[in-house]
């Protein structure tokens, strides 16, 4: 079977931004993956803890979503579940290690199909000393309609400047 | 594509101490190491993968954590002044029943960045009937050089049948490869 991963649009941030968004996704491939680098302008959530969220389409802070997580601190775990937004993992925050930014792969199949979108994260953030997050994420949106449009933002105020977030589209065929 | 085989190791007959990629070709922008290894020493929960980049060794350069599941309950650790960007408990080892090694997956993003401290995203993971674990793992080098060098390695050595692959990963359409 052919196999093709193709990169579609990169996101660099220059400056900090409350938001990234990735417009007008074309409808041509089969699944679409996402690598994020990011940092966090603030703490809010505490060391290791922040995260990013997103949405789909125009349908901010969806009913329709809900998602499941596991997530290592660097001293302890735990699986937590909720809804009312997306959650596209974890995030280095201000607090951490200067110049450090967290490692993302958002992976989401059958983007265009009429069904209902399942998602697969799996993130993390580092730091020279214990706290630090690993997480792995499940996420649902009950919505059937195809995917053009993805932003992000975090539960941190902005993302730092050196931020990056490129979207590949995934051939099957 | 965006996708692509830099080079690869399968380790023959008598094992190895490491595979080394060095001169690694700054024109991509994301790098994947995929290692299925198994080593000559005897530690039955596993042996760790170690990641030493650039030729550094220096213990202060680099830092661990981990989130790991064994069958039986969920663990996090961390680990400063690491020494390597290690994943612990990752491959299979000599007293593992023959045949059966250890897999991981490790995504280094923006590998040639000058401002950026070094992340890796690793998940791996191996079961030897009766023992194993699977592992997600972040790993840190604290330098803001380009990466030109990679050495992978184990406790002990690798063995034959060992393979390690190194891939770049563009940002932009590249035809022809």
């Amino acid at each position: 079977m052919a196999y093709a991963m193709v990169p579609i649009f990169t996101q660099t941030v220059t400056s900090s931004v409350t938001s990234v968004v990735f417009n007008n996704i074309p409808s041509i491939y089969t699944d679409l993956k996402i690598l994020i680098s990011a940092r966090a302008t603030s703490n809010s959530a505490g060391t290791g803890l922040n995260m990013m969220g997103f949405y789909f389409n125009t349908d901010a802070y969806p009913t329709s979503s809900s998602f499941r997580t596991l997530f290592g601190t660097g001293s302890s775990v735990s699986s937590t579940n909720n809804s009312g937004y997306g959650d596209a993992g974890t995030i280095s925050d201000s607090s951490q290690t200067a110049n450090t930014f967290s490692n993302t792969e958002i992976y989401i199949p059958n983007y265009t199909a009429s069904v209902f979108k399942q998602l697969i994260i799996d993130s993390v953030n580092e730091n020279n000393a214990t706290a630090a997050g690993q997480k792995l994420s499940a996420n649902l949106y009950r919505n059937a309609a195809s995917i053009n449009r993805i932003a992000f933002d975090t539960s941190s105020s902005q993302f730092a400047a050196g931020s990056t977030f490129t979207l590949y589209g995934i051939k099957n065929a | 594509m965006s996708m692509f085989h830099i080079a690869g190791s399968t380790i023959g007959s008598g094992g190895a101490s490491g595979v080394t990629f060095a001169n690694i070709p700054q024109q991509y922008t994301h790098l994947q190491i995929k290692i299925m290894g198994r080593g000559t020493a005897s530690f039955s929960p596993g042996l760790s993968a170690y990641f030493q980049l650039n030729g550094d060794g220096t213990a202060a350069n680099y830092a661990v954590h981990g989130l790991f599941g064994d069958g039986s309950g969920a663990y996090s650790s961390a680990a400063t002044s690491a020494g390597t960007m290690s994943i612990q408990q990752a491959l299979a080892d000599s007293s593992t029943a023959a045949n059966i090694f250890g897999v991981a997956i490790f995504d280094l993003l923006d590998y040639t960045s000058t401002t950026k401290n070094k992340v890796a995203k690793i998940i791996g993971g191996w079961d030897r009937n009766g023992g194993g674990r699977a592992i997600l793992q972040s790993a840190v080098y604290f330098s803001t050089a380009a990466i030109t060098q990679i050495i992978v390695g184990t406790d002990g050595n690798l063995v034959e049948g060992t393979r390690v692959d190194l891939y770049g990963i563009t940002t932009s359409q590249v035809t022809g490869a």
